[in-house]
């Protein structure tokens, strides 16, 4: 069972492809003729560029699926009980705030946000129009390793689409683009990791990949970000939002 | 496919690429030939990869210059010699 869950790991196809590759080259290195050398370094080549540039250990799509799918019922379950029905706004770092955070109001528009700290989850303000769900993205962790190579904080809004590219680069998505449609912002991410396909919690509480590409945003502009409309059209996803000082 | 699987199978293909352009050329060109592949897809997929990808990227780049510096003090040695 192990040995053949390991050679499903893409890492270990191409080491073992690597090795015979090389053994191969190795064998036609050998011999005399200058087209058999050549074709022998190609193969050395080749099987070492396979050794040393494939090294990632994956989980199958459907494992990591189910370890996402668990905390997003919670929060789905939570906003169906608690009867919100507003579209999320994504909270950037304050001097009260270390973290980003997702609030998810009782209802759209006339919203008022209240003061989020750390330890703040239930708003309950006294005119209604503050009550809400404030919690950390799903995707705050993500983007913590995402930021591990590519930093979003306090980045031109024109240049945040470029360092986005670092999400497809990770995998997590197949393309990501952002652009300004009129008076929002028009987001559009091709394949990510896991979604939910529902349009209605998407607007309220995006899946990790999604919120890590939005919480990614709100760091970089350092605004209140209010997702407005979501849309799903076979594979891509996309978000409608404005920016709130 | 993960991004090192797709340029891993990139560069694999410039090799064959080059190995059949050079043909029954020298080993010089067709060193010189995967080296200038390297780098241009190095560039070109520099947005995408991470840290860890391109290190392991940037290895090769080092070999592969000093391989072409070795290639060039070879021929700086013959010019000089003739």
């Amino acid at each position: 069972m192990r040995k053949e869950w390991l050679l499903h790991q893409p890492h270990m196809r191409a080491k073992l492809l690597g090795i015979i590759l090389i053994v191969v080259g190795v064998v036609l290195v050998i011999s005399s003729s200058i087209l058999s050398i050549k074709l022998g370094f190609a193969a050395i080549l080749i099987g070492v560029f396979m050794i040393v540039m494939i090294t990632e250990k994956t989980v199958p799509e459907n494992i990591s699926n189910a370890q996402i799918k668990g905390p997003t019922d919670v929060v789905k379950q939570i906003a169906s009980q608690l009867n919100l029905k507003g579209n999320a706004v994504f909270l950037p770092k304050s001097d009260v705030l270390t973290e980003e955070r997702v609030f998810i109001p009782l209802q759209n528009g006339n919203v008022s946000l209240p003061e989020v700290d750390n330890e703040f989850v239930f708003a309950t303000g006294n005119d209604g129009t503050s009550l809400g769900l404030a919690l950390p993205p799903s995707g705050l962790s993500l983007l913590h390793e995402i930021e591990k190579d590519t930093t979003f904080k306090d980045t031109d809004i024109d240049y945040v689409e470029e360092k986005l590219q670092s999400f497809v680069g990770m995998d997590v998505l197949k393309s990501v683009s952002l652009k300004k449609a009129k008076k929002r912002w028009e987001l559009i991410l091709e394949k990510p990791l896991y979604c939910t396909n529902d349009e209605t919690f998407c607007k309220q509480y995006p899946c990790p990949s999604c919120s890590a590409v939005l919480a990614a945003i709100t760091k970089a502009t350092n605004k209140k970000l209010y997702v407005e409309d979501t849309v799903h059209n076979g594979k891509k996803t996309t978000f409608y939002f404005t920016m709130m000082e | 496919m993960l991004l090192s699987e797709k340029i891993a199978l990139v560069i694999a293909g410039w090799i064959l690429v080059v190995l059949l352009i050079t043909g029954d050329a020298n080993l010089e060109i067709f060193f010189i030939l995967i080296f200038i592949g390297v780098l241009i897809i190095r560039e070109l997929t520099d947005v995408f990869t991470t840290t860890n990808l391109k290190d392991r990227m940037n290895m090769f780049i080092y070999i592969f210059l000093i391989i072409f510096m070795v290639i060039v003090g070879k021929k700086i040695i013959s010019i000089i010699s003739i």
